[in-house]
């Protein structure tokens, strides 16, 4: 029988995992994964203090990221009915206009990745065409009102910066009127702001989260008692340093506490994700990803 | 997601309505006390209105369930092609409906009472004639009627019957039915429009009461053979639901039935609010217009039948499940394992602490003292706590120090000849549980454990949905955490069980603060207070009264609203209420017995058997229930007291005291 | 055309005008949060009526220089219905009027049954609704407060449906975070099947998981099984769909609808049931409402829906 169950202080904490595990995180948790994540750490102290932390998790599910993709589908009919009005255009019936207006173009440099397999799913779930998607901006007819990039998070908003530094800006030469979008499922407000200064792209996140999203940040919500806040940064720095000594604390030391049903960015803690230097994860990323 | 985690509790569904048909049919153990009653003359399918009361989770939903059309057409076509013969075997057909209580409630607001009761009337009417009339087309399609008839002048019959006249456009059943489902939803647009604009609900058809509940059926055994000797019996599940008035004419349906229609009545206890029927000098009288049957008198906890039934009912749930019938995992009292004895359990409380001698002291007006190096070594007794407790409880109650240490040795080397070992053996046995109970509140934060099938089987206090809840969590917490165990057949850990039992107990009561109409908070009040006396007199060091689990008070002595709050609390099965005492004197009020629900035990860390007394009196039952903070608090220290003052004039009788003295 | 919109947005691009604004203002300060808004940006408002939810009998109105209130009764929907039609009337209202209604302190049951009057009667066809959301919420040692105990379980007037005689009984619950209220539905109702809406996203991340916890006994019970659905919590638009999309197996049955969610998802299910009037509504009606240290924090967006009824 594992540590937590038989401790009385960890019961209120495992209670609340365990009714995540069941009714959000997919079952993918059990008590091996638990305890062997758990051993990672050395003391009961920073075990207790890390179950804690997990009990904080964000995991966005299956049936969640569709929604979501379902969502930012309305995000962006809403943000093209608002630039009607403020021109005073009738666009007339507005799935018409997305469906010979718009051009959906995957992110990134390889459609292997999370962008790609995300943007498929946009497309069934809002039953668009597959003529209006593209796997290059260069493809994108000069027509195009709006050009529409799709990912599941931007963090600091550089892979956005460099994608558009790299990529767009030559492809896109032929499209002197199109205006850029890109929808963003999870957008930091420090990576939206980033793109938005570094790059013509409008971005249009479905949840965006601010500092106080940001794990041990001033005004953090996961921790409101500061000595325990800083208690809790000294162990997940102090491991994660072990494992990325340059983002221990995540990409662009972003300290976030997110998962995905397809993977965990990198954005968040290493010492969740990783199975470096025989590291125990508690969810692990597909480094396909990085 | 892992695959192989994926495997689903065998507990999941525990409410009958949540069941559907086939679920029913594959967990159904049929409750031999219900249906052979014959002797009694109550039949469950026979002429003879029938009342079946019962807490929720009883099984009363269950049974009327199984009794409907449906559930008996799918066991008939699980042997037979088609329903041909069905109404051979079964001369009876089920028609279930259910009260909805914000459904009944619609027809309830109004400005004029009248109209709004014949508009339920007529509504209630509409939806059983239409199930009556869709089960007859079942019974033509899938030929359990096989004789020719005139269905033409079967339809104008009912035409002339329902609408006064012919209606040459609806000439089939089919047709019928459909024309009455219009006519309902023209009867549920009317109540919308009477709330849009503010006016009275307009009743467009009017079909005279019980035209379609009684003639109806009647048209049909007229016309059709194989329905002449049919019984249609009208399966009503929670009569509660209803208000007076609506209860009034339903007794008035029930009184005055007709032809070879009957009604199977399943209700809470007390649901029933009047017997009376519209008619002002009619009511309804057991045996000459109806029958009852308490589920909780026919399924009592500590019975054999029940346990038998728990079992059977859980062997079905595991054998549907491949992961527990392939390794014939299917024997609920070897998953569960036997209770923990109360001397297992005192050892186990020794093993997990430090410190084992917490339990080593006097208590002098209300105090704990340590008790000498001299005397302990007397009265040790290594690997049995108990029989330390009782030593100690023998020392509070003024033994000597040498006569406790001469009976323990008799006891000890059971020298059964010796009287001093007859003292003591009684004094053991009968103590022990109430000694468990005290030696767990030395070493606190420990809790009682409730494991085991006897133990679940006693919490659920007779209701079987509570045994299966109590399984759910307990395979719910025990498929997370050793599921391995689980399947290879090692009975479910001690620490697991007793977590679900916690858990039950904890939810349990979470869910009194939802019983409506405001009696929530009340009742919750009522009951923490209750098993907070109860908690408290469990750690009597005199153990005045040994394992005080229920409560007894004068009834017919309680102000209104004190009434209501029990009532309300027993109508929900919070409280249940046992055998009456008679009283001694011809002067004294009657004495009714209370039990907190079982459920709620391991939340006050009480013992669930039917052991000790308090009598809380009337006045004070008001306080629990309305009482501010101090009072309430007060009234509890009260009770408490006035136990000790009733030890100190106790008669004693075999080492229990008497409650009698206390009301002379 | 459905349409949600951020209110500070639309008023930098759209100029908006109104012959009626109706609001209910309590304890929160976000209750009045639009007001502030559409009168710092100059909206033309010609007629204020300001909603007093009360544990009262009966409905008052009460006119004051600036602005018209009502006291609304919160068990006697019909009669504060009633009083705000009367006052509408005596106002003279006509079809062509604009009318803009906070809902963000209405009660449920208020805005169901006077969506449906409005329809009803054919007053207006075009609406504007707002909310404005909390930015947060506090939780104390009872766990998220809006309301003390059961009264009861009651169906909204108007919305009685179409029930089907041999249906089952479909409940569909949008969950809050009062789960005990979904509890008392559930055993209410007892339905064949139940599917519960969770608002997601959520209006802030922090709660994203709240309503599932909350709600945790209605996931587990045997008629839901954890069959979640899920809809924004702030675009009642998604609620509509969501409801629009359901399978057609499920239209031969009994819906039965509990918006206990967030206001925006009540709203959108207010909008599918005035279009399917098979579909009931159920509301457990709790004993009191809090009136001091509500657990909804300071201001989050305000959004504005343009409707067509």
């Amino acid at each position: 029988m594992t540590l937590f169950f038989k401790d009385p202080k960890f019961k209120p904490v495992y209670q609340k995992i365990m009714d995540l595990n069941d009714l959000v995180w997919e079952k993918k948790l059990d008590t091996m994964i638990i305890d062997q994540w758990l051993d990672n750490f050395h003391t009961k102290t920073e075990q207790y203090l890390m179950l804690e932390l997990l009990s904080k998790f964000t995991y966005y599910n299956e049936n969640e990221i569709k929604s979501l993709l379902v969502s930012a589908y309305g995000r962006l009919k809403n943000h093209i009915l608002f630039l009607a009005l403020k021109n005073q255009t009738d666009l007339g019936d507005l799935d018409d206009f997305i469906k010979n207006n718009c051009y959906f173009v995957g992110t990134w440099e390889n459609p292997s990745k999370s962008g790609t397999h995300l943007l498929y799913n946009f497309r069934l779930l809002n039953r668009l065409p597959s003529s209006i998607f593209y796997a290059t901006v260069k493809d994108v007819p000069y027509t195009a009102k709006f050009v529409i990039f799709l990912d599941d998070i931007a963090g600091s908003g550089r892979q956005a910066r460099d994608f558009w530094k790299d990529r767009v800006i030559n492809e896109s030469q032929h499209l002197t009127t199109t205006q850029f979008l890109y929808l963003v499922l999870v957008g930091s407000t420090k990576g939206v702001n980033y793109i938005e200064q570094k790059t013509k792209i409008k971005v249009l996140p479905i949840v965006e989260l601010d500092e106080r999203y940001n794990l041990f940040s001033d005004s953090s919500i996961y921790y409101t008692d500061n000595k325990k806040k800083q208690q809790v940064k000294k162990i997940c720095d102090s491991y994660g340093k072990k494992l990325y000594s340059t983002a221990s604390l995540g990409y662009d030391n972003s300290q976030l506490l997110i998962g995905f049903h397809h993977n965990v960015p990198d954005n968040t803690l290493p010492i969740i994700w990783t199975n470096k230097n025989g590291w125990n994860p508690i969810f692990q990323r597909n480094e396909g990803d990085a | 997601m892992k695959e192989e985690m994926a495997i689903k509790n065998p507990f999941e569904e525990v409410n009958a309505n949540n069941l559907d048909n086939d679920e029913i049919l594959n967990y159904w153990i049929k409750p031999e006390g219900i249906f052979n009653k014959q002797l009694e003359g109550i039949k469950l399918t026979g002429l003879i209105p029938l009342f079946l009361f019962g807490g929720r989770g009883t099984g009363k939903t269950t049974v009327l369930k199984y009794i409907s059309f449906e559930l008996q057409q799918k066991e008939f076509l699980k042997t037979h092609k088609n329903l041909n013969g069905f109404l051979e075997k079964n001369n009876f057909l089920g028609i279930y409906h259910r009260f909805d209580g914000p459904q009944l409630d619609a027809f309830n607001a109004g400005p004029d009472d009248r109209k709004c009761l014949e508009a339920f009337r007529l509504y209630i009417e509409l939806v059983l004639s239409q199930n009556f009339l869709w089960m007859v087309e079942e019974l033509l399609t899938n030929k359990a009627i096989s004789t020719k008839f005139n269905e033409h002048k079967l339809c104008n019959d009912v035409c002339e019957l329902i609408f006064g006249k012919k209606i040459a456009s609806l000439n089939t059943i089919s047709k019928i039915r459909k024309r009455l489902g219009n006519i309902q939803y023209s009867l549920e647009e009317a109540r919308d429009q009477s709330a849009i604009h503010g006016k009275e609900i307009e009743i467009k058809n009017v079909i005279p009461r019980g035209r379609l509940i009684f003639e109806l059926q009647n048209e049909f055994s007229k016309i059709i053979p194989e329905l002449k000797n049919t019984k249609i019996l009208y399966l009503f599940d929670e009569y509660e639901n209803l208000n007076l008035k609506q209860q009034l004419l339903f007794n008035t349906l029930v009184k005055h039935r007709k032809y070879n229609v009957s009604f199977k009545i399943g209700s809470r206890l007390k649901g029933v609010k009047t017997y009376d029927t519209l008619t002002t000098e009619e009511y309804l009288r057991e045996s000459a217009d109806y029958r009852s049957v308490i589920f909780e008198d026919v399924l009592s906890p500590s019975s054999e039948e029940y346990k038998k039934i728990l079992i059977k009912i859980a062997e079905k749930r595991l054998e549907h499940h491949p992961e527990f019938y392939k390794n014939r995992i299917i024997d609920i009292k070897k998953i569960l394992g036997t209770s923990i004895s109360p001397e297992q359990e005192s050892k186990l409380i020794l093993t997990s602490s430090k410190d084992k001698f917490k339990h080593f002291y006097k208590t002098e007006k209300g105090s704990k003292v340590a008790i000498n190096k001299k005397t302990l070594n007397m009265l040790k007794c290594e690997g049995q706590p108990l029989i330390e407790k009782l030593n100690m409880l023998l020392l509070n109650r003024s033994y000597s120090v040498s006569k406790i240490e001469s009976m323990m040795h008799a006891f000890i080397s059971k020298n059964k000849e010796s009287d001093l070992y007859k003292q003591y053996k009684n004094l053991y046995e009968k103590n022990k549980v109430a000694l468990l109970f005290q030696l767990i509140a030395d070493y606190r934060p420990r809790d009682k454990l409730y494991v085991g099938f006897d133990t679940y089987a006693s919490m659920s206090s007779g209701v079987i949905r509570t045994f299966l809840e109590l399984c759910f969590h307990a395979f719910h917490l025990a498929l997370f955490a050793e599921k391995e165990n689980l399947l290879s057949g090692k009975p479910i850990s001690i620490d697991i069980q007793n977590d679900a039992a916690q858990l039950m107990s904890e939810k349990y009561f979470n869910e009194i603060s939802s019983i409506p109409k405001g009696y929530g908070s009340v009742v919750t009040r009522l009951v923490d207070n209750v098993g907070s006396v109860f908690r408290g007199l469990h750690k009597d060091p005199l153990l005045s009264e040994p394992e005080p689990t229920y409560f007894t008070t004068e009834y017919e002595n309680l102000d209104f609203k004190t009434k209501d709050v029990l009532d309300t609390a027993e109508r929900w099965s919070i409280l249940q209420r046992t055998r009456s005492m008679k009283p001694k004197e011809r002067s004294q009020a009657h004495l009714t017995d209370y039990h907190l629900n079982r459920m709620l035990c391991p939340k006050y860390s009480i013992s669930y058997r039917r052991r000790g007394r308090t009598l809380i009196s009337s006045s004070n039952l008001n306080l629990l229930s309305f009482g501010n903070e101090i009072e309430q608090k007060h009234t509890r220290e009260l009770i408490s007291k006035e136990k000790e003052i009733r030890k100190a004039r106790k008669v004693k009788d075999q080492g229990q005291p008497k409650i009698i003295d206390y009301l002379d | 055309m459905t349409n949600t919109q951020e209110l500070n947005s639309l008023l930098e691009i759209a100029k908006l005008e109104y012959d009626y604004f109706i609001y209910a203002k309590n304890p929160e300060k976000r209750s009045s949060n639009a007001l502030n808004i559409l009168q710092s940006s100059e909206v033309k408002l010609n007629n204020i009526i300001e909603l007093k939810f009360e544990d009262a009998e009966s409905s008052k109105i009460i006119k004051t220089i600036d602005h018209n209130v009502i006291t609304c009764p919160y068990r006697y929907v019909l009669a504060g219905t009633a009083s705000i039609l009367e006052l509408l009337n005596e106002l003279q209202f006509s079809n062509d009027d604009k009318i803009c209604i906070d809902i963000t302190g209405i009660d449920a049951p208020y805005l169901f049954h006077l969506l449906k009057v409005i329809k009803a009667k054919k007053m207006i066809s075009k609406i504007d609704l707002i909310y404005t959301a909390p930015e947060t919420y506090k939780k104390n040692t009872a766990g998220y407060v809006f309301s003390k105990g059961i009264r009861e379980v009651k169906q909204l007037p108007a919305y009685t449906g179409r029930t089907k005689a041999n249906g089952m009984k479909i409940l569909l619950i949008m969950m809050g975070f009062e789960g005990y209220r979904s509890n008392e539905v559930l055993s209410s109702i007892d339905p064949e099947r139940t599917i519960a809406l969770n608002g997601f996203p959520s209006y802030s991340l922090e709660f994203k998981d709240t309503s599932i916890l909350e709600n945790k006994d209605l996931l587990n019970s045997p008629s839901c099984k954890n069959n979640v659905s899920l809809a924004s919590a702030h675009d009642p638009f998604e609620t509509l769909q969501i409801l629009s999309n359901l399978p057609q197996s499920y239209k031969k049955h009994n819906m039965i609808i509990a918006p206990i969610g967030t206001k925006p998802m009540s709203l959108g299910a207010c909008l599918y049931c005035l279009n399917d009037e098979s579909a009931r509504v159920v509301f457990p009606y709790p004993n009191s409402y809090i009136t001091k240290n509500l657990p909804a924090e300071k201001i989050g967006k305000t959004w504005i829906y343009q409707l067509i009824l």
